[in-house]
């Protein structure tokens, strides 16, 4: 009984005082975040809020100059990045980071980890037949995962020659396939044609129905209405104020940070 | 014992007043047009074995063809910007890496098709050692040093004191700005890889005038050189002034342990703990 | 004019080896490397010293490719975040650093006068036709090389050192050791060099530190780039048109009634030098990274 309490009140990721300097300046001073488990967090706040930074230290990109980091019990700062992505926090880019000379379902392809065809192993004589069985299996379920966010047309093509919106869309559907627990997603509508914004919320939707626990950096307000159940607001490096999108938009500081006007 | 540690500090000092003007042309053209350029090793060979034909052949006076040998071996390092290298300018770290590289063999391989592989002295009549302060220091040691102080410092007041130095550090320093501020790269760079050129040559005459020239003088000294230059901090000419003494004194202290013939693998091993212990530098240039 | 064309033959085999080495470390998994020449040379003394003490051929290239392994594993190990041209300038120096070390250690391999008499395998076998049966020999090693790259570059492991070619970050992201396969592409070229090395020294019977200069880094490299970078096969033909106008010139060098032989060999290296510039200057649009 008061272990399920506590798995309730526990958050699934917490950031506790993390703190990173770039030079002189202080880019992220004492960020306390608390992310849910199985929620849809908003991760909000002004141009230079620090966000992107604070997803680069939890997935292990960028080391934090102080604070801790913690995913479901287990301190987390510190790890490598790849390993911090094998505990299932996956995160994207926000400029996308395709892989240029590869195809689109390449892209998707070389996600799953331990694949016998990446060992040297796989290389030997006897090998081939194991490494043809198990990637028509990748094969089968990477083009499930474009088929889910729409690129299943371009799955030969060279990830390079993809729109921008694409991309974005690609990006997301490489997280998909990392089968993750946590998806940090930044800035996923960021530059995405509008009239895409609706399928790109649904994909982001479908991803969370499947039991994972999203974390997104969102500039479109309507989207982070739409999509989250929890906002949280960052300015100057620190966690602001947080709560229900409702709740959000009507705080009075939030205004004026976000917006850059008093009230 | 302390005498020889007395005399390996003469001997790091005019060591690194060869290499200090190369390592200053290797940090400019680093510095300012992003790229190592392996070839720079190459124009001290070329700088020294002109001033060998203009003094030996044509008569001139050695500094006066050490002059000439500097030009000339400027115009050369622009020429080739201008065909090669203008080429590439967009393209990355990699072709002008590979330029480089392509070049560094076409001049080391003329100097050995019109001279041979085997060494020579520019005329110079020998000299009897100074005593200094304690120290023996041959006449030639003291002039290269000198020149090389002198060479710097002008080169540093080129940078600190005109337009084009301006412009050269503002390339340096963050080129995004320096290009919305409306400086004009392309004259910036001839400036430098000339410059780059002459440097070198300089240092290849300085080189000749403590030893002798050989075809691999320069490959030689294309390692240490580049030790001083990531040391010293791209872009900035003092700082391989103080970097040339760092990794001369280094190069020759580390006789009293290894034998001579490991001096630039002494110098490498610095510069690969640098890189691999700072990759962004020592002197905190950019990232 | 048979000798000569075997002569070359065994050089192109040679010198391909080293070059799928290369293409496997840069053109796969995009790990610039300007010091070839140091895993080259230290399959060639591993060998050189084995077969002398009377250890079979067949070990010899095993080790002689095992250690160069070993060499290419460390130097991936400690450089793992070098940017590209810090990694350019690293791997030419630990070559140079490597050439030192052959050259004043004297109880490697007798320091400059290198070491002779280096036993060839199957010697007493086929008499007069011996050059042909070590070509044979030298191209069946190749043929395995090359074969090995080609699969390698089907099978999903190419895909992912593609991927790490393109963006570490990604490889990082999805939950891999980009490390570890950069360890593994590194060494397995430098194994393909060692190799390669080990036939040099059976061909030449006799190897200095001389020969292993940086030159032949770079000649290494201008047979990947003029093979296209990544093309196991282009690299096979660029490695043609350089053991051509390196050796090619070592045996027309009497009909030639000008120059000396420094000269000569020093005018084909002008040569390998432009060529580079020229194939930079058509290619380099392809190069550009992202």
């Amino acid at each position: 009984m008061t272990t399920e309490l506590l798995n309730v009140s526990m958050p699934e990721l917490e950031t506790r005082h993390l703190v990173k300097r770039f030079g002189g300046m202080q880019a992220i001073s004492d960020c306390n975040l608390r992310i849910a488990g199985g929620s849809i967090t908003g991760l909000i706040g002004p141009n230079g809020a620090g966000k992107s930074t604070v997803f680069s230290m939890i997935s292990g990109f960028l080391r934090s100059d102080g604070g801790e980091i913690w995913f479901k019990g287990r301190r987390i700062d510190g790890l490598p990045a790849h390993r911090v992505a094998r505990l299932g926090i996956i995160r994207t880019f926000q400029t996308p980071h395709e892989l240029r000379e590869l195809s689109v379902l390449e892209n998707l392809m070389v996600v799953p980890r331990s694949q016998f065809g990446e060992s040297l192993a796989g290389l030997l004589p006897f090998g081939g037949r194991r490494v043809r069985k198990e990637e028509h299996e990748i094969e089968e379920r990477a083009i499930a995962v474009l088929r889910t966010v729409g690129l299943e047309h371009h799955a030969q093509h060279r990830a390079a020659d993809l729109s921008g919106g694409q991309k974005k869309l690609l990006e997301i559907a490489r997280c998909m396939m990392c089968n993750p627990k946590v998806a940090l997603l930044d800035e996923p509508t960021a530059g995405v044609n509008p009239s895409l914004i609706n399928d790109l919320m649904e994909v982001i939707r479908v991803l969370h129905n499947g039991g994972v626990t999203v974390v997104i950096i969102e500039h479109n307000m309507n989207v982070v209405m739409r999509l989250c159940g929890h906002v949280v607001v960052l300015d100057r490096g620190a966690v602001m104020c947080e709560g229900t999108p409702d709740s959000i938009q009507r705080d009075e500081r939030v205004l004026a940070a976000y917006l850059g006007s008093p009230p | 014992m302390l005498e020889l540690v007395r005399q390996y500090f003469v001997s790091a000092i005019v060591v690194a007043s060869a290499l200090a003007p190369t390592a200053a042309g290797i940090s400019l053209i680093y510095g300012v047009m992003r790229y190592p350029n392996f070839a720079l090793g190459e124009f001290m060979t070329v700088g020294g074995y002109l001033a060998l034909v203009l003094s030996a052949a044509l008569g001139m006076p050695l500094p006066l063809a050490a002059l000439a040998a500097a030009l000339a071996a400027g115009v050369i390092s622009l020429a080739v910007d201008q065909t090669a290298f203008r080429a590439v300018r967009r393209a990355g770290i990699l072709p002008p890496i590979l330029l480089s590289l392509g070049l560094m063999l076409i001049l080391q391989n003329v100097v050995r098709i019109i001279w041979g592989n085997g060494s020579w002295q520019l005329n110079v009549p020998l000299a009897r050692p100074y005593q200094l302060w304690g120290f023996s220091v041959t006449p030639y040691q003291l002039i290269s040093i000198v020149v090389s102080a002198v060479t710097l410092g002008a080169a540093y007041v080129v940078l600190m004191r005109t337009r084009f130095g301006k412009a050269v550090r503002a390339l340096a320093d963050n080129p995004d700005l320096a290009l919305v501020s409306g400086v004009e790269p392309e004259p910036v760079y001839a400036g430098v890889t000339f410059m780059a050129g002459f440097l070198a040559a300089i240092g290849g005459v300085l080189l000749g005038l403590q030893s002798v020239l050989t075809p691999l003088m320069g490959w030689d000294s294309l390692l240490p050189a580049f030790a001083i230059a990531i040391l010293g901090g791209l872009g900035n000419v003092m700082g391989a002034g103080i970097a040339a003494l760092i990794i001369g004194l280094a190069g020759e202290y580390s006789l009293l342990f290894v034998q001579s013939s490991y001096k630039s693998a002494v110098a490498f091993v610095v510069l690969a703990l640098i890189l691999i212990v700072r990759p962004t530098g020592i002197l905190g240039e950019r990232p | 004019m048979l000798d000569f064309l075997i002569a070359i033959v065994t050089f192109t085999a040679i010198y391909a080896m080293v070059s799928l080495g290369l293409n496997l470390q840069w053109g796969q998994a995009g790990l610039v490397n300007l010091g070839q020449v140091a895993f080259f040379a230290t399959g060639a003394y591993t060998a050189a010293i084995l077969t002398r003490a009377n250890v079979p051929f067949l070990w010899a290239i095993l080790a002689a490719a095992a250690l160069a392994a070993v060499l290419g594993a460390l130097v991936a190990l400690i450089t793992p975040h070098l940017r590209e041209d810090y990694l350019a300038i690293v791997t030419l120096g630990f070559a140079e650093l490597v050439r030192l070390i052959l050259l004043n250690e004297k109880e490697i391999g007798n320091g400059p006068n290198g070491i002779n008499a280096i036993p060839q395998p199957l010697h007493g076998v086929a008499g007069a036709n011996y050059p042909l049966l070590f070509a044979l020999l030298t191209l069946a090693a190749l043929a395995a090389v090359f074969l090995f790259n080609e699969r390698l570059r089907g099978a999903p492991l190419g895909r992912l050192l593609r991927a790490i070619r393109d963006d570490e970050s990604v490889v990082a992201s999805i939950g891999k050791s980009v490390l570890a396969f950069k360890v593994e592409a590194f060494s397995l070229g430098a194994a393909m060099a060692g190799a390669a090395g080990a036939f040099y020294a059976a061909y030449l019977t006799f190897i200095a530190p001389e020969m292993f200069t940086a030159s032949v880094s770079i000649y290494v490299l201008v047979a990947v780039l003029i093979g296209k970078r990544g093309s196991n096969f282009g690299t096979l033909l660029g490695a043609v048109f350089v053991s051509i106008l390196l050796e090619g010139s070592d045996f027309i060098k009497d009909y030639i009634p000008f120059g000396t032989g420094v000269q000569i060999a020093a005018f084909r290296i002008i040569v390998m030098g432009a060529v580079l510039m020229l194939v930079v200057l058509a290619r380099y649009r392809t190069m550009v990274e992202s």
